[in-house]
């Protein structure tokens, strides 16, 4: 088992730049997620570190081994892959085996190595069967057990869920992170879903054009988006951004504009003297209050039961709400909603990035 | 789009199958000729329609096949198409997967070139191609029929090869390599057993050219017992006549392993060409 | 394990002694078939048991010979001895295939015209072995007293019931038309060196047979097939042939073979051929080759080639068993009356233009006079003097230039350049081995080949000419341009056949793969093989059945028009019939593939497009040709790309079954260049300028045609 280190990671193709500067850590055993909108550069530097691109400068370290300059074969990894990359001509059980036989290891061993893996995801009714007689389902387990087979140091996931459907997603996504937690083995996986990306990381990675944008244990990062990017990619419905003008006040500040005027917690904003900002907060976030800061018209509400979403106007800008099953505004009332201050996500207008206390 | 029992259909598929009959009466009567000389005594000085044959005997056949050498040139020819088939491949193969995978300066260049040698007419390069033979030695072998026959059918095997390798995803050398294959590895034990079908037709061509050609077999080969079936068969037709009968028979024993491999291929021919020639 | 040890080396003690003891065998090289080929074989299995020399014969096809010979035997390779007729060793002994003899005291042995005509200059080229000419067949029972006077044909025609020819023979080939042409005073090759089958002789010649046909004596465009079957049949009294003829007569029909009729009281003259051994310079080296030539024209081996080969042996005392055949002595009778065929290398260069105006003026297109005029212009044009030499200093020039050019561009770009070829080394291991066999066997002959097009003269004896030679066929060497036989004319005709070509061939190959493709076609895997048998069985093979099947006595063709109601007529002698067949030979050889690629190509659209289509409102022929056919063509864009350059070059379908008739005009480039390089003069640079021509031309247009494609695509 190992820990991942990525420094400096820089890739281009041709004029342009895929990856520039990407720094990683993944601890030893963790489970990192790569998450990103599509481009972003995830996939290259799942690649990257796969070894079947080459970086153009910076370097990679599993534990103590610099990887840098090593092929994928010498990396001690196994990967799976979004169309799973089953070799065709080959039955399940050779394709279980396929990366072991490479290695000269003995027969015993490899079908030992089967049983298990087999047992392990119901795979013995399928041995024999050769992939295109398999379901889309079925082909993702055996492309898991053809990695877990290996016992690699480093499982690398790229985007394994994509090809299914949604019910097998979610149940797939239980039986990888329960996985993971029996093998303990340092994992890398790319997705652009974010239920995917919280549910299953260890340590996110947010990327961005080529840059990890935010790095952390998920909740936090949700909790505390670094930029307005990582605000919007994570949360559904998005969170609501809305341009506001902040004000310093002896304790502490405030964002103000048509329709909204709010606290806004010390650890979220810096020192500095205010101005244009924008403010965004999250339709999860808010509470209805007679006394609430923001004033939100309704124009359509989705009732689903247990929750309802309010798509309402503050001001002139658009605004998502969250509301109890029960509370049943019509179209055209103004409701007030308040927020809690560490609630309130302030982003500077031209950077986009949040307006940290030191930063 | 399956509608049932309409009687404009039972119609259609009569047409169709007319269609297709009709089609397949033009593809097979020339055929039924050459059959019909082979089993004649003499073709008839009448016009005919039916291809049967005049007085049917089977003495051209049985001198054709009962030749001294016929069996050991029979093999011959097999042997220096099998041969061709197997090095035209070889060779073909490992550049066909180097354009369809990598990206390198004389990529598009090589390309054209292999293209152009398609275009230019055997007239003119016939005779430097004998002078290099002779510079290499092989001369009056059928070593040197096979290099020939080999080289000349590459540029076509790459085309249809490199269109093949296009259709496999990457995906799957990559894991592969992943799971510890070096890319020669990854190669040999995936990309080319995907490829198999492309692969057998490519084969077929190649081993059909080197089978039926003669002009170069002519003019290389100096040995009776190195002769090719489409030299010997030549030799039926001579300067002022021609055994027309044994030459007919002849043909009708070459064609028959192109045709049983034909057979055995015609499952294949579709898909190996589809990832082929069709997708350049 | 000692036993087995030592009988080891035993056995290799012997085949070592065997090898030594073993000298090197004598190559000989022939093309005789059947009874010849045995007489041979016995000669030679008999002078190898006698002397102790190992001989090895090769039977070569004939229409290899030349070529196998002149490629082989001047760099030494080849036979030691080979047999062909004096009329070639002429041209072979300038190409260094041929090492002269002395003919020493036997000269004796052999008739003095048969020395003669092995002599070029002083020097003897071979030993004559046989005497090869035309003579009368004679049916006995059809015609018990064969007319010995051309007129006397008439009462034949009169008393043989309507459906027996008189006479029958190749009227169409000029070496049987020579015989008359003989008769009316005419010369094949005039003494100044002209073609001499012009003026009064020559037209009268040519009335005489279209008299012939004309009242029904000889049949019109007869094949040596048809010939022989006519024969044997009964169907012909009388017919003028070889010796060969014989063989394939057996005993089907009584004859007997006599001298050629008189015509206007002239005797008929044929072609005498003589047959001869000779010796290459690899023999000439040789103590045992030179032995073998003696033995296979001296009295033992005369004697086995009359009663075996049925050969009319070329002695000056016949062999007892040779004088009491009257089909040998009625042979060598009618050898003494032929004309000895001149074995000037200009010789070669009239057959073409001679036959070419023979057929014209038969098929009565033409006049004779005009027929004859046009072939005097040809034989002209095929043997004008190479052009001048030119001095290579411009071109080499130019060409260091360029190289000096590129080298600088490349240095001016060695900073991007050198990082991207180290990069593209690990790919350069994976072509290395192609580039090099290509390189070397594909590549350089070509470059070599090209290279050619700026020479003229013969082999061996080429110098540089600049770019005369493509000058001389873009002006069509001084030629109206759109004459028959000139660059543009044939161009446009080539163009005509790829373009007819790959239009049936896609739409044939379009239709069947559309009907085939259909999900719930029955017996789909049977008429799926039965529709590629044309692509399986040797092109070849099957363009000479269809050469077969268009002619017009026994063609299925004419038959299956007969049938219809149209009489039959001859394919060859128009334009368009003969460009028809040799279209329907190509359509049917290349249909299958283009089904094939079909059947691939359908594979490439989705069942739910065409679903949508219909769900849409598209009628079956809208889905055709608004759904399945865009998305169809593209996929197929690079085998019709493919197909077309194939057929632009396709040079066995128009050599075999039209042969370039009528008149040479059915000819594309690449048999029109075959012609130069191998029939008309052998102007090798000359045709390497036509192949440099066709490839410019085959690149340019694929050059179009992809670049119409990507922006039709995009």
């Amino acid at each position: 088992m190992a820990r991942v280190t990525l420094r400096g990671i820089e890739k281009r193709f041709g004029d342009t730049v895929v990856l520039q500067g990407v720094d990683i850590d993944v601890p030893d055993g963790g489970f990192a997620v790569l998450v990103g909108p599509s481009g972003c550069g995830k996939s290259t530097l799942l690649r990257v570190i796969a070894g079947l691109e080459r970086c153009d400068s910076g370097a990679l370290r599993f534990g103590d081994r610099d990887v840098t300059d090593l092929e994928p074969r010498d990396r001690d990894i196994a990967m799976v892959f979004q169309s799973y990359a089953l070799y065709p001509h080959l039955t399940v059980r050779k394709n279980l085996a396929f990366g072991l036989e490479l290695k000269k290891t003995p027969r015993s061993e490899i079908d030992s190595r089967i049983a298990e893996v087999s047992l392990m995801l119901g795979l013995e009714p399928l041995l024999d069967r050769l992939p295109r007689q398999l379901s889309g389902g079925q082909r993702q387990r055996v492309a898991m057990g053809r990695a877990i087979a290996r016992r690699p140091a480093l499982f690398l996931f790229d985007e394994p869920l994509s090809n299914l459907d949604a019910a097998l997603r979610a149940q797939v996504r239980v039986d990888i992170r329960k996985l993971h937690d029996r093998l303990a083995a340092t994992s890398i996986y790319v997705t652009h879903d974010q239920v995917e990306a919280m549910t299953l990381a260890d340590v996110l990675f947010v990327l961005n054009r080529g840059r990890v944008e935010q790095a952390g244990p998920p909740l936090e990062v949700f909790a505390r988006p670094r930029t307005r990017f990582v605000a919007a990619f994570l949360g559904s419905p998005a969170m609501n951004f809305l341009p506001a003008r902040l004000e310093r006040a002896e304790r502490g500040a405030r964002v103000v504009r048509d329709g909204l005027a709010l606290d806004v917690a010390p650890t979220n904003v810096d020192d500095g003297t205010g101005g244009e900002v924008v403010v965004g907060i999250r339709p999860h976030d808010v509470v209805p209050a007679e006394s609430g800061g923001i004033a939100a018209r309704i124009e359509v509400l989705e009732a689903l039961g247990t929750e309802s979403f309010a798509h309402a106007r503050v001001g002139a800008e658009p605004f998502v709400a969250r509301l109890d099953g029960q509370l049943r505004p019509a179209a055209g009332d103004v409701l007030r909603l308040d927020v809690a201050p560490e609630h309130v996500h302030v982003f500077d207008v031209a950077t986009g990035r949040a307006l940290w206390a030191g930063e | 789009m399956t509608r049932r029992g309409r009687p404009s259909d039972t119609l259609e598929a009569v047409l169709v199958h007319a269609c297709i009959i009709l089609a397949v009466c033009f593809s097979l009567y020339p055929v039924l000729w050459v059959l019909s000389t082979a089993f004649s005594a003499g073709t008839a000085p009448e016009r005919s329609i039916l291809p049967l044959p005049s007085t049917p005997t089977t003495a051209h056949l049985v001198e054709v096949v009962g030749a001294p050498s016929f069996w050991r040139q029979a093999l011959n020819s097999v042997s220096v198409a099998l041969a061709t088939a197997l090095v035209g491949i070889a060779i073909a193969l490992p550049t066909a997967y180097a354009l369809s995978r990598f990206s390198f300066v004389g990529r598009q260049a090589g390309v054209r070139v292999l293209l152009a040698t398609q275009m230019f007419p055997m007239v003119a390069s016939a005779v430097p191609l004998y002078i290099v033979l002779e510079t290499l030695n092989l001369l009056d072998t059928r070593t040197g029929l096979v290099v020939c026959y080999a080289t000349t059918s590459v540029p076509f095997a790459i085309f249809q090869l490199r269109g093949a390798f296009d259709t496999i995803p990457k995906d799957l050398e990559e894991a592969a390599m992943v799971d510890g294959a070096t890319r020669l590895q990854a190669f040999v034990r995936v990309v080319l057993p995907a490829a198999r079908p492309a692969i057998a037709v490519t084969a077929l061509f190649a081993f059909m050219s080197a089978y039926n050609e003669f002009i170069l077999a002519a003019t290389i080969l100096g040995k009776e017992e190195a002769l090719t079936l489409p030299v010997v068969l030549q030799r039926f037709v001579g300067e002022h006549d021609a055994a027309w009968g044994k030459f007919a028979a002849g043909s009708i024993v070459v064609s028959l392993p192109v045709m049983a491999l034909f057979y055995v291929a015609q499952r294949h021919l579709v898909s190996g060409l589809t990832a082929g020639g069709v997708k350049g | 394990m000692i036993p087995r040890f030592a009988a080891s080396l035993t056995v290799l003690a012997l085949a070592l002694f065997a090898s030594w003891a073993q000298a090197e065998p004598i190559f000989v090289w022939h093309a005789y078939r059947g009874d010849e080929k045995r007489a041979l074989d016995e000669v030679l299995a008999r002078f190898a048991r006698e002397r102790g020399i190992p001989v090895e014969a090769l039977q070569v096809p004939h229409d290899a010979y030349a070529s196998k010979l002149t490629a082989a035997a001047p760099r030494g390779h080849g036979p030691h001895v080979f047999i062909d007729s004096h009329e070639r060793l002429g041209d072979l002994a300038q190409r260094g295939v041929v090492a002269p003899l002395d003919p020493g005291p036997r000269a004796a042995e052999f008739p003095v015209r048969a020395l003669q005509a092995l002599t070029a200059g002083d020097q003897l080229l071979g030993l004559p072995l046989s005497l090869k000419c035309l003579a009368l067949y004679v049916n006995v029972e059809l015609a018990p007293e064969p007319p010995s006077r051309w007129e006397d044909y008439a009462a034949l025609r009169r008393r043989l019931p309507s459906n027996v020819y008189p006479l029958a023979y190749e009227a169409q080939n000029f070496y049987f038309h020579a015989a008359l042409l003989h008769a009316t005073g005419g010369r094949q090759l005039s003494r100044e060196g002209k073609l001499g089958f012009t003026g009064p002789e020559a037209v009268r010649s040519i009335e005489l047979v279209r008299t012939a046909v004309a009242e029904r004596w000889i049949p019109e465009e007869a094949s040596g097939a048809l010939v022989s079957e006519l024969f044997r049949a009964g169907r012909a009294a009388t017919v003028v042939s070889g010796p060969w003829f014989a063989s394939d007569l057996g005993a089907s029909v009584r004859f007997r073979v006599t001298r050629l009729p008189s015509v206007g009281g002239e005797a008929m003259r044929p072609y005498l051929t003589v047959e001869a051994a000779a010796l290459t310079p690899r023999g000439r080296d040789s103590k045992s080759a030179r032995e073998l030539l003696a033995y296979l024209a001296g009295a033992e081996s005369a004697e086995i080639r009359a009663r075996v080969g049925r050969q009319v042996v070329a002695r000056s005392s016949l062999p007892p068993s040779a004088e009491a055949d009257p089909f040998l002595s009625a042979f060598a009778a009618q050898a003494v009356d032929a004309e000895v065929m001149p074995s000037s290398p200009l010789m070669r260069s009239t057959w073409e233009p001679a036959e070419r105006a023979l057929k014209k003026a038969l098929g009565g297109s033409v006049s004779p006079d005009a027929a004859l005029a046009e072939a005097t212009r040809r034989f002209d044009d095929v043997v004008r003097p190479a052009p001048p030499r030119a001095s290579p200093t411009p071109a080499l020039l130019l060409l260091g230039a360029l190289c000096l050019l590129g080298a600088f561009s490349l240095f001016r770009r060695r900073d991007e350049l050198v990082p991207a070829l180290r990069g593209s080394l690990p790919a350069y291991r994976w072509v290395a081995h192609a580039v090099l066999a290509v390189g070397v066997l594909v590549i350089l002959p070509i470059v070599v080949g090209a290279g050619a097009s700026l020479f003229a003269g013969r082999f061996g004896e080429m110098h540089y000419v600049g770019f005369a030679n493509f000058w001389a066929i873009l002006t069509a060497r001084g030629g109206p341009l759109l004459t028959s036989g000139s660059f543009y004319l044939v161009l446009l005709v080539t163009l005509l056949w790829t373009v007819a070509n790959v239009a049936l061939h896609v739409g044939i190959g379009l239709g069947l793969g559309l009907l085939l493709s259909r999900p719930k076609l029955r017996l789909k895997p049977l008429y799926r093989v039965l529709l590629i048998v044309p692509w399986a069985v040797p092109s070849y093979v099957t363009a000479l059945a269809w050469r077969g099947m268009f002619s017009r006595q026994f063609g299925a063709v004419s038959a299956l028009l007969e049938a219809l109601g149209v009489e039959p007529f001859s394919w060859w002698a128009r334009f368009s019939t003969a460009f028809t067949a040799n279209l329907a030979t190509n359509v049917w050889l290349g249909f299958p593939f283009m089904m094939v690629v079909t059947l691939g190509a359908l594979t490439a659209v989705p069942r739910e497009v065409l679903e949508a289509a219909e769900v849409d409102g598209a009628t079956r022929w809208q889905r055709l040709w608004r759904v399945t056919l865009p998305m169809v063509l593209p996929a197929m864009l690079p085998a019709v790309l493919l197909g077309a350059i194939w057929t632009f070059n396709m040079f066995n379908v128009v050599f075999l079954v039209s042969g370039g008739e009528p008149d040479g005009t059915t000819d594309i480039l690449v048999s029109e260049a075959y012609r130069w390089a191998f029939t008309r003069q052998a102007q090798y640079g000359y045709a390497a300028a036509y192949s440099v021509l066709i490839f410019l031309l085959l690149a340019l247009g694929s050059r179009l045609m992809a670049r119409a494609a990507t922006r039709e695509a995009t």
